[in-house]
This record gives structure tokens, sequence and C-alpha cells, in this order.
């Protein structure tokens, strides 16, 4: 077969300056009033009774991702409320009890949510519409994101 | 030489505006000194009066001297029989003023006249969208809106411990919630007024008007970050439609959530001792009550909206505004919001609050139908069912909230 190469599609590169700034933003902001401020923190073994507040929480959090999916201001704001909080707490932790099992288990956490939370945002602010099928998917994740949380600490 | 020439839009917005600036000033000054020597209700009287009395006063005033000094020229009158003047400006607008048969008139720039010149159909829808603003009583509208914030400052002042900083926060929050209540008003006024028997040709000139304003003035700047809630007018390629009105609901949830959070954590910082612990409470108390009072405004207009279409072809009503819901809503958060924001903790009060608010979106959300009592029905109908459906849900949350916790 012929391949007529004059024929081109033309790309649209999509670099998610806003999200990148946000997140960048947030997590300075957080380490850098942990630095100062530094949080009352008691770590314990957290038992399944804690499994409805995580998942409720980070339930929440996509939804309200997926809510605001016509606003790309607000849903940067959610973004950064939750990464500048999670960044206060990590550094924090890490400064008072140092690089113990638990603290890095939740690091780890954070990030995978963290990460679902910032591809949710990417696909909407992308194209509003494909974030819909993605949806429920994401939140089958988080939910499973969040069990093992609470099994693993 | 100095340059003697005003600033774009100041001959022209300087006649509505200055007779409105010095009536809410004379009455709110006033009105305060009398509550503390007469009361609150002689109080409340005299301030209602002044606030009527000086824009009267002073909008004919400024008028009888514009013409005097030749500033403003007579052009002739409109099919109703308002009279039209013109004014020298650069930018091109006209205002309307007055409510009543001896308090009416249209004000013209000189350039629109300018603009207008070959074009006799988009001049004539021009003075037709000012003429639907002094039919319609707008201008009473914003009035009324006025003395309604004026009554509910001085009842707050009135009612909270009246120390110096309670009662300057408690100023500037009902300023800032009448500024962002009556730009909002304006926006749905403008839309009304849009309503003219051609309009094609009113989309024209408003597109060229929009054109020549913009190369002088450079407006619209901000519109992209704000999303246009301080603007008096609707955006040029909304009008006379309007399409989405999600961003705009959610930046005025946002704006009044980030006020409640503000006020609630001033009142948790008053009370207790600094710590560590009472910043980390701060800034969550910040973050979740914006973001998730932001949500339910969103959510609550999604619903409103929905259900005013429907029981609006129920009836089979086609004239309502679709903004009217918004605005409705926007009158009911900010309503309602007031005691919150002013400290008040007795719940009758705080119940009256509501149940006012919700009289003013149903009124507000009637707006313009035709015919009035089915708009009415429809809006009071749709306003009750939406209170109670969120009330229940709301306390289902919280009751599920608190099971798990």
């Amino acid at each position: 077969m012929y391949h007529n190469s004059v024929n081109s599609r033309t790309i649209f590169s999509f670099f998610p300056f806003k999200i990148f700034i946000t997140i960048i933003l947030s997590t300075i902001t957080g380490i850098f009033l942990a630095f100062f401020v530094k949080p009352d923190l008691t770590f314990s073994q957290i038992g399944m009774d804690a499994l409805p507040i995580i998942l409720v929480r980070n339930e929440l959090v996509l939804c309200l991702i997926a809510l605001f999916s016509f606003s790309w201001l607000i849903q940067n704001l959610v973004l950064f409320s939750n990464f500048f909080l999670q960044s206060y707490f990590i550094y924090g932790a890490l400064s008072i009890y140092g690089t113990s099992f638990t603290v890095l288990t939740t690091v780890m956490f954070a990030f995978i949510e963290g990460n679902l939370l910032i591809l949710l945002a990417l696909k909407s602010q992308k194209h509003s519409t494909s974030m819909i099928r993605y949806l429920p998917f994401f939140m089958v994740l988080m939910g499973l994101s969040s069990v093992l949380e609470v099994i693993i600490l | 030489m100095f340059n003697t020439a005003k600033k774009p839009g100041a001959n022209l917005l300087g006649i509505g505006i200055a007779a409105s600036f010095l009536a809410f000033f004379v009455a709110g000054v006033f009105s305060t000194i009398a509550i503390r020597l007469v009361g609150l209700s002689l109080g409340l009287v005299i301030g209602i009066t002044l606030f009527i009395l000086v824009y009267i006063l002073m909008t004919k005033n400024i008028l009888r001297r514009k013409l005097k000094s030749g500033e403003l020229e007579p052009i002739g009158n409109t099919v109703s029989g308002v009279p039209i003047f013109k004014v020298e400006d650069s930018i091109a607008n006209a205002i309307a003023i007055g409510f009543c048969k001896h308090f009416q008139y249209i004000i013209i720039s000189s350039t629109l006249l300018k603009l207008f010149n070959d074009n006799q159909s988009e001049y004539e829808s021009i003075i037709e969208h000012e003429s639907n603003h002094i039919r319609l009583m707008h201008n009473l509208t914003m009035v009324l809106t006025g003395i309604f914030f004026l009554v509910v400052y001085l009842s707050i002042i009135s009612i909270t411990v009246n120390t110096p900083i309670i009662r300057v926060l408690n100023y500037i929050t009902m300023a800032s919630m009448f500024f962002l209540f009556s730009r909002l008003l304006s926006r749905s006024l403008e839309t009304m007024a849009d309503k003219t028997s051609n309009p094609v040709a009113l989309k024209n000139a408003l597109l060229k008007i929009a054109k020549h304003n913009t190369l002088i003035v450079h407006s619209n700047k901000s519109k992209r970050f704000n999303l246009g809630i301080f603007s008096t007018h609707p955006h040029t390629d909304e009008r006379p439609l309007k399409p989405n009105q999600l961003k705009e609901v959610s930046i005025v949830g946002l704006f009044v959530s980030i006020f409640i959070a503000i006020g609630l954590i001033a009142q948790i910082f008053l009370d207790t001792p600094f710590s560590n612990n009472l910043l980390l409470l701060g800034i969550v108390i910040m973050f979740s009550a914006t973001l998730f009072g932001t949500a339910i405004v969103v959510i609550e207009y999604m619903f409103m909206s929905n259900l005013t279409s429907f029981f609006a072809k129920k009836f089979g009503v086609t004239s309502l505004y679709s903004n009217n819901a918004l605005n409705g809503l926007i009158a009911l958060i900010m309503l309602s919001a007031i005691p919150i924001l002013a400290g008040i903790t007795n719940i009758a009060i705080i119940g009256l609050f509501n149940v006012g608010a919700i009289g003013i979106a149903i009124l507000i959300t009637a707006i313009g139908t035709e015919p009035f009592k089915k708009g009415l029905l429809i809006s009071s109908l749709s306003w009750i069912l939406n209170s109670v459906i969120f009330i229940l849900a709301y306390m289902t949350i919280i009751g599920i909230l608190f099971n798990i916790l």
C-alpha cells in the first residue's frame, strides 16, 4: 500500500504548567511552614476503624476534582490544599521521627494518591469529557490504595 | 499646557455614580449616628428616607448644573416620552437614570452617537435597551437593594457587641457583600433589558461598542481571572444569551466560603491562645470550608436550575430567565451567610435571616416572568423543594460523618 507522506496530522503538545506550578508551590509552602511551625504529631498503629475516615477523605477529594472540571482555578486549589497539607505533615513527621517504616509507607501512599489526583485533573483539563470515563476507575484505585494503606500501617 | 481632558467615561458615569455614592455615604453615616441617639426603628426610618431623598435630589441637581453649564444637551425624546440627553465623552455608552414619570432620563455619549450615525436600527435598539431599564424600574430595584443592605447593616450593629473593631469588620463584610450582590443584580437586569424587538441589531451594536471601548480603555483584562463577577454588564459574547454560568456561581461560592472560613478562624483565634495545633486547625478549616462550601454551592445551582426548568415546562412558562435562578441562589448564600459572619448566635435571628433569604431568592427567581403569578409559583415550588431536599441531605451527611467519627 502506498502511504501518502504529504498528509500530516497536527499534534498539539500539552504541558500542564498550571498543575506543575501548583504542586511545586504547595509542596514548598508546606515544607516551609513545617520548618518553622512543627506539627505536634504522634505516630501509632492505625486499626481498621480508621478505614472509613481515610476512604471518605480520599474519595471526596477525587469527587471534588471531578465536580470542578469546568474551572481549572478551583481544581488547582483542591490540588494545592491536598499537597500543602500532605507535605506539611510528611516533612514534620520526617523531622521528628526520621526515616522510619511508618513514615516511609505514609510517604509512598501519599505519592500514589497524589498521582491519582493529578492524573484526574490532567485528564479533565486536557479534555473535560474524557475525565468522566476514567472517574469510576480512579475511584476504585483510590479505594484500593486506602485499604492497603490501612492494612499495612 | 495642562491636559484638561477627563478620563474616558468620567463625564457620562459621573452623573449616575456620584448621586448613588453620596446617597450611600450620607444615609450610612447619619443613620449610624441616629441609631445611637434615637434607637433602631427611628434610625432605620431616618436612614431610608435620607437614602431616597439624597439620591433623587442629587441626581436632579447634577443634571440641572450640567444642563446650565452646557455639558449636557437635550437631543429629543423616546417613544414613551423619556427625555434623551447627549454628553461629550470618548467612550461609547448610554445610561438610564430614574424610575418614575418625572424622574427618568437617558444619557448618551457623543461617541455613541457618532458610532451609530449611519445605522438607525442599531441606534434604536440601544435606546430600546435603555428604555427597558426605565420601564422595568431597574434603578428602583438597585436603590431598594441598597436600602436592604443598609437595614441589614444597621440591624446587625444594633444586635452585636458594639466594639469599634466589630463595627468596622461588619461594615467591611456588608460593603463587600453589597458590592458583589449589586454587580450580579446589575448583570441580571442587563440581560432582562436586552430583550428588545430587534436582537440582531442589538448584538451588532453591542459588538461595535465593545470593539470601540476596548481600544480606548483596554477593558476586560481581569476577566480571565475573576470570570467577570465584578462586572456590571455580562460579557458581550454572552449577550443577549448566557450559555454557561457554572464558573460564575463557583467563583461567588468560593468568595462567600472564604469569608465564612475567615470568620470562623477569627472567632477560634480570638477565643483560644495560640499554639501549633491551633494554626494547623485554622489551615484545615480554611481549605476544607472554602472547597466544600464551593462544592455545595455548585451542586445546589445544578439542582436548582434543573428544578426551575422542570416546573417551567410543567406550567408552560417560557419567559423564565435562566440567570435568575443563579442570582436567587447567590442572594440566598450571601444573606444566610451574613449572621454567621456577624457572629450572631441567636437561633431565632439566624432562622429569620434564612427565611427572609429564601423569600428574596423566590422573588429574584421570578423577576420578569410573564405571567408573574405563575413565575412566582414556579419559583416558590422550586425553592421550597430545593430547601427541603438540601436540609435532609445535609442532615444525612452530618449524621453519617458523626457515625463514622
